[in-house]
């Protein structure tokens, strides 16, 4: 995640415009969709230099959508890392009717997520008898035991 | 024998980069080897002559690089090994020199237990991993297939989403069992 944050440069080429913000649902304040957005209206504030939308304006559907719309037409490519997802299994109350939102934004290309967690988004919601509102827009990645080279030089630099 | 005392001075050569491993290389070669307890063992390097230990830091990289990784942590003979015999065979030749030459000698025979202790004790506190929060970029290692997969991803001319899997903080440094050749360890 703070790889991809500090080091865009080897993920996006460079006339690709990246805004990275990554949100880890630990964090006490994104325990609610409401929180998750005004996270993300903070961290666009900071990067671009401006508000996106006012602070009391998150409640409009419309104002989240057509910033990230603006930011499209901009040349900027919204990168939502969201971190510890399984965090929304602990405020599922908050979290009833989320995500569907955000898949259709996924869709169009408004925004692109990087979800982490221990399980698959799909085995989290089925875990709890839900059916993901993401659907199939997620591809995977395991990341697994370290390669034998990297941790063998991981070991020889810090001796 | 030459090449089981090579393996034993080439591993207390590795007790420098990880506890772990190297505990079950030196008590390996070591006990076979020099019979040096491997406490005994472990304080050998300390007491190299710092005038030889570069040397011998630079032919003990320059050997494990050329070693079969599956010797690693074994007792073998190098000059029987699938490698590049020729190659090897000079680098032997300058360990063999360097553990014969007297200041060695003298350092093998100066081994003590209670500076053993102490060397055992500073090792342990020790460790190449981090804890705690997220490494830096420059400190990220490896995963170099999954900067790939992600990065063809959230970077391709048209974007996906990507769901990455994995145990907490296992980007980096995330103790995960692994088989590492002869010996196991904890990564």
């Amino acid at each position: 995640m703070r790889l991809i944050a500090e080091d865009s440069g080897r993920f996006f080429d460079g006339d690709c415009q990246p805004l990275e913000v990554s949100l880890d649902l630990t964090n006490a304040c994104f325990h609610s969709p409401a929180g998750i957005q005004e996270g993300l209206r903070r961290e666009i504030a900071a990067k671009v230099g401006r508000s996106p939308w006012a602070e009391n304006a998150g409640d409009d559907p419309f104002v989240f959508e057509d910033w990230l719309s603006e930011l499209q037409d901009q040349g900027w490519r919204v990168v939502v890392l969201l971190d510890e997802i399984e965090g929304i299994k602990r405020h599922l109350e908050a979290f009833q009717g989320w995500g569907e939102d955000w898949r259709d934004m996924a869709s169009a290309e408004l925004l692109t997520m990087e979800v982490v967690g221990q399980r698959q988004i799909g085995e989290i919601y089925g875990s709890l008898w839900l059916t993901s509102p993401f659907g199939n827009i997620f591809s995977q990645s395991i990341v697994g035991p370290m390669d034998r080279t990297d941790w063998q030089q991981l070991v020889r630099d810090r001796r | 024998m030459d090449s089981v005392v090579l393996l034993t001075i080439l591993s207390i050569f590795l007790r420098k980069v990880g506890d772990k491993a190297t505990d079950i290389v030196v008590e390996t070669c070591a006990k076979k080897a020099l019979s040096l307890t491997a406490k005994q063992s472990k304080n050998l390097w300390t007491r190299f002559p710092v005038a030889r230990r570069h040397e011998f830091q630079a032919v003990s990289d320059q050997l494990t690089k050329r070693l079969p990784p599956e010797s690693l942590g074994k007792v073998v003979d190098v000059e029987a090994a699938d490698v590049e015999a020729a190659d090897v065979r000079g680098l032997v030749e300058r360990l063999k020199a360097l553990i014969q030459d007297p200041e060695v000698i003298t350092a093998i025979d100066a081994l003590s237990l209670d500076e053993v202790d102490a060397v055992i004790e500073a090792a342990q506190s020790q460790s190449c991993f981090v804890y705690g929060p997220a490494v830096a970029p420059e400190g990220f290692y490896g995963r170099s297939r999954l900067i790939r997969d992600v990065r063809s991803r959230i970077g391709g001319v048209h974007p996906q989403c990507v769901n990455v899997v994995g145990m907490r903080r296992a980007g980096e440094e995330f103790p995960v069992a692994v088989n590492c050749g002869g010996f196991g360890a904890l990564f």
